[in-house]
């Protein structure tokens, strides 16, 4: 290649590629996507999840469905599974370097009157261990949120409340309240919450507008099921612990 | 954050250079104009590639060899570890790219299947061992959190954490240390013998 130019240009792509195989190679198994919109009926109602083993062995694994409700921590399993998801194949054995597609499809209820979400989990399988070997397996599950809409409807997600709370770390930070108006699930990371705090005498502290990346980067995807309430700890810190704080929620042009 | 549009210049880097590459018809004239990318990275949730633990013979197993002292106890350094000094540990990579995660950590009693006899008058004879699993995360801000499960007859709930701070993305984020090994009836328990198993599972959620 004598071409500078394309010279630098492959050894550009070469870099990139070796840096993106990085990626996955440091999570042995990984799942993408991790997020599932699905219509009740039609094209939308399958989707696809991929799980990719970069291990150098292979990997036994099992996709579970749960149904998945809002409490006050946010969104927890039930344990049980209704039926409604259909996914192929339900186990495989991922060999060493390969990729295993599994087809996740709605054949619930198509007149949905609200959103219903699940859990569907990669569940890593144990394997039988060596006669005479003792040891604890650790097994890695990843989870896939799965939602299902109602036919048609949009989310509408308004901010009901707002306090000051305290992160991890035992700093001040915004807590939101988001009511979702509508029975169809929405994200808070689908759009921009822009937050102004004040003191006492109305003088503004701070001004800030988290961007969707933001709220989903420390926040997560701020899943909010048809017709729930949640609240969120967000990844801003206040420069002070009193004071008042508004906070305005603007979703994106389109979902 | 930083991973993402790290990751997404790399992507559009990676897209400029297989751009260069592909044979293009020569053109006589020059021209100037900008070109636009655009492009996104999906989140994704992983988890293995495990290093630096104490089986070499069998990847994702924290081999704990003998379990047993010349009286048929425990060994009272498996009894007496503690999370900073562990009786077993495994590291490997974890998280999510681009959005906060959950952690659930859980697991099973180290048992084995032999029956414990009958009969054993004097002695307490236990094929079940309880211990406490402990996943230690590293995070994007620095620092670590922990999740502990200790093991029971009756196995408690999981136990979860959210990381809204986001995991450090470097190797070996993730830490799973065994401790505080005891034996169903107390320390002085007899052990039956035979292979003993158990299994630690780590979920990660997208928040």
């Amino acid at each position: 290649m004598r071409n500078p130019i394309l010279r630098k240009a492959a050894v550009l792509a070469w870099l990139a590629g070796a840096l993106l195989g990085f990626g996955g190679a440091a999570h042995a198994q990984s799942v993408q996507p991790v997020i599932l919109d699905l219509q009740p009926a039609g094209r939308q109602a399958t989707q696809t999840l991929t799980v990719s083993n970069t291990r150098t062995t292979a990997i036994p694994v099992e996709l579970r469905v749960e149904r998945l409700v809002f409490d006050a921590n946010g969104t927890r399993g039930t344990g049980q599974d209704p039926g409604d998801l259909v996914v192929f194949p339900a186990q495989a054995v991922i060999q060493p370097g390969q990729s295993q597609v599994f087809r996740v499809q709605y054949v619930g209820d198509g007149a949905l009157d609200k959103s219903r979400h699940y859990y569907v989990t990669v569940a890593q399988l144990p394997v039988q261990l060596p006669e005479g070997t003792t040891g604890i397996q650790v097994l890695y599950n990843i989870q896939v949120v799965a939602s299902v809409q109602p036919r048609s409807g949009k989310p509408d997600l308004r901010v009901t409340e707002t306090n000051i709370g305290r992160n991890t770390e035992g700093r001040a930070v915004p807590v939101v309240t988001i009511a979702n108006q509508s029975a169809t699930h929405g994200y808070l990371s689908r759009g921009r919450l822009t937050i102004v705090q004040r003191d006492a005498s109305g003088r503004e502290l701070i001004r800030q507008t988290l961007t969707g990346p933001d709220i989903q980067q420390g926040a997560g995807y701020g899943l909010i099921g048809g017709n729930e309430v949640r609240s969120f700890t967000l990844p801003l810190l206040l420069p002070a612990e009193t004071g008042s704080i508004d906070a305005r929620f603007e979703p994106e042009a389109r979902r | 954050m930083r991973t993402t549009s790290g990751t997404a210049s790399l992507a559009a880097l990676a897209t400029i250079g297989m751009a260069a590459l592909t044979p293009e018809p020569v053109q006589a004239q020059s021209s100037t104009g900008q070109v636009s990318l655009r492009g996104f990275v999906a989140s994704r949730c992983g988890a293995g590639g495990a290093s630096g633990t104490t089986s070499s013979a069998f990847g994702g197993t924290i081999s704990l060899g003998e379990l047993s002292d010349t009286n048929a106890r425990l060994r009272p350094a498996l009894v007496n570890s503690t999370s900073g000094s562990p009786a077993g540990t495994i590291a490997f990579q974890a998280g999510c790219t681009g959005t906060a995660a959950t952690v659930t950590l859980s697991a099973t009693r180290l048992s084995t299947t032999n029956p414990v006899p009958a009969g054993e008058g004097g002695f307490t004879v236990s094929n079940d061992i309880d211990y406490t699993a402990q996943v230690a995360m590293a995070l994007t801000g620095g620092g670590i959190t922990t999740l502990n499960y200790t093991t029971a007859a009756t196995l408690p709930a999981p136990s979860t954490l959210t990381v809204g701070d986001g995991f450090a993305f470097i190797p070996d984020n993730f830490e799973i240390r065994v401790f505080g090994l005891r034996p169903e009836g107390g320390d002085q328990s007899v052990l039956v013998a035979g292979t003993y198993d158990a299994v630690i599972t780590v979920t990660i959620t997208p928040a």
